[in-house]
């Protein structure tokens, strides 16, 4: 392999083959995908196309509106609330384990190292300051686009202009999730939904009218905007979902 | 087939086009869909999801991009969007399993290369696992992989290279054996 490395490689054939056999230890071990099942994808897939949702002989589910996963995270929800899990836990209680991202020049956010590669210890309340200020004003912020977006406000603008708004923001919240502010299991899966939410609207093709319906129905399915509101109004250091 | 004829059949509703088109790709995309879930039914799902969609967008593709790009990151924009919802459905079973308590210790033990790997890239921050899945792995390159999670192609290298340096400390003993 010959890409950019941080500087803290060992020689370069040695990487070589360590990175060679690690490609191909996952390869071979880590989610091995099976003999792609070609003919009964395809048959969903026409029958979906021609908008009569055939039941498959293989398959319990009609498509492509149900989502099986679904019924899994109302049952864990259910169970979860049941056990009495629902997280009051503070705010650096757990590592982080999002990405940190590189692309830092759009953006005056505090940056860091993502919690679960510095090895820190929890963070006081006061080295945690910069971070909320930063992450309630990304959440104001990312609230108002998004309100504008669905509103279809932005509909006057390009969709040049529409990803061009989307990607500071999209930085920052990438930021965030590599940040101790993210320690905070609900402020991190808020992040996710709207880095999610904020990579399509990235990635928005000029004919967007379609993809603009995805985006909505994206943000329903993780009530965004409502977590969104709730979380500027109570501070970015108690998100709720 | 040249991909401009193909993709103007395809837009015409040529049905063989469209098994062409699919053929091509099906593979790469449920590999890809697989890697991340590990989950055969939602692999099934995600794949089938993403050609619908793709189909449905195909008008919009105006040859600015090769149609191999233009389809994955259509794909991989799919698959990104179901990983949210397996995300949480694992987040669930995770704290699940800790209210179950530690008396499941059969997993931790005899720890040879595939659990070690599993462990090493499931606690991959999840944008390092993403790029070091699809460049590593399945054979993305930087550019695909800039275009399907919307970042530079230099964001994927910087996070590529960090998740190599993680799972060498991790996989440390195998990493001397690999170079040796």
């Amino acid at each position: 392999m010959t890409d950019e490395r941080d500087g803290t490689q060992e020689e370069p054939e040695v990487e070589e083959a360590f990175v060679r056999a690690l490609g191909d230890a996952a390869r071979r071990l880590w989610n091995a995908p099976p003999d792609t099942p070609r003919e009964e994808m395809w048959d969903e897939i026409r029958a979906a196309r021609a908008g009569s949702a055939v039941e498959s002989g293989t398959s319990s589910r009609r498509f492509p509106r149900p989502r099986p996963w679904w019924i899994g995270i109302a049952a864990a929800l259910a169970i979860g609330v049941v056990l009495g899990r629902v997280s009051d836990e503070p705010i650096g209680s757990q590592t982080s384990d999002a990405p940190a991202v590189a692309d830092a020049g759009s953006t005056t956010t505090p940056t860091a190292e993502p919690a679960a590669e510095s090895g820190a210890e929890t963070p006081s309340d006061a080295e945690l300051l910069p971070y909320r200020f930063a992450t309630t004003e990304l959440l104001n912020r990312s609230e108002t686009f998004l309100t504008m977006v669905r509103a279809g406000g932005a509909a006057e603008e390009s969709t040049d202009e529409v990803r061009e708004w989307a990607r500071p923001l999209l930085t920052r919240t990438r930021l965030l999730l590599g940040s101790p502010a993210a320690a905070d299991p609900e402020l991190r899966s808020l992040l996710d939904d709207l880095e999610i939410v904020l990579v399509q609207i990235a990635q928005l093709p000029e004919d967007d009218s379609e993809e603009r319906g995805w985006i909505d129905e994206g943000m329903d399915e993780s009530r965004l905007l409502f977590r969104l509101r709730a979380a500027s109004a109570a501070g970015a250091g108690t998100v709720r979902m | 087939m040249d991909d401009r004829t193909l993709v103007q059949r395809v837009k015409s509703g040529d049905p063989a086009a469209e098994r062409a088109l699919y053929d091509a790709h099906v593979d790469r995309v449920y590999g890809l869909a697989y890697r991340m879930t590990g989950d055969e039914t939602l692999a099934r799902d995600l794949t089938q999801d993403a050609f619908v969609r793709a189909f449905d967008r195909i008008d919009g593709y105006r040859g600015d991009a090769a149609l191999s790009t233009w389809l994955h990151t259509v794909t991989t924009s799919v698959v990104l969007n179901g990983l949210r919802k397996v995300r949480r459905i694992r987040e669930r079973e995770a704290d699940l399993d800790d209210a179950r308590g530690a008396a499941d210790t059969k997993r931790m033990s005899e720890p040879d290369l595939k659990d070690r790997l599993h462990v090493a890239i499931a606690g991959l921050p999840d944008g390092y696992r993403k790029v070091f899945v699809m460049h590593d792995v399945e054979g993305y390159t930087h550019q695909e992989i800039g275009r399907a999670l919307g970042v530079a192609e230099g964001t994927s290298k910087a996070q590529l290279s960090r998740a190599r340096a993680k799972l060498r400390v991790e996989l440390a003993d195998y990493a001397e054996e690999w170079v040796a």
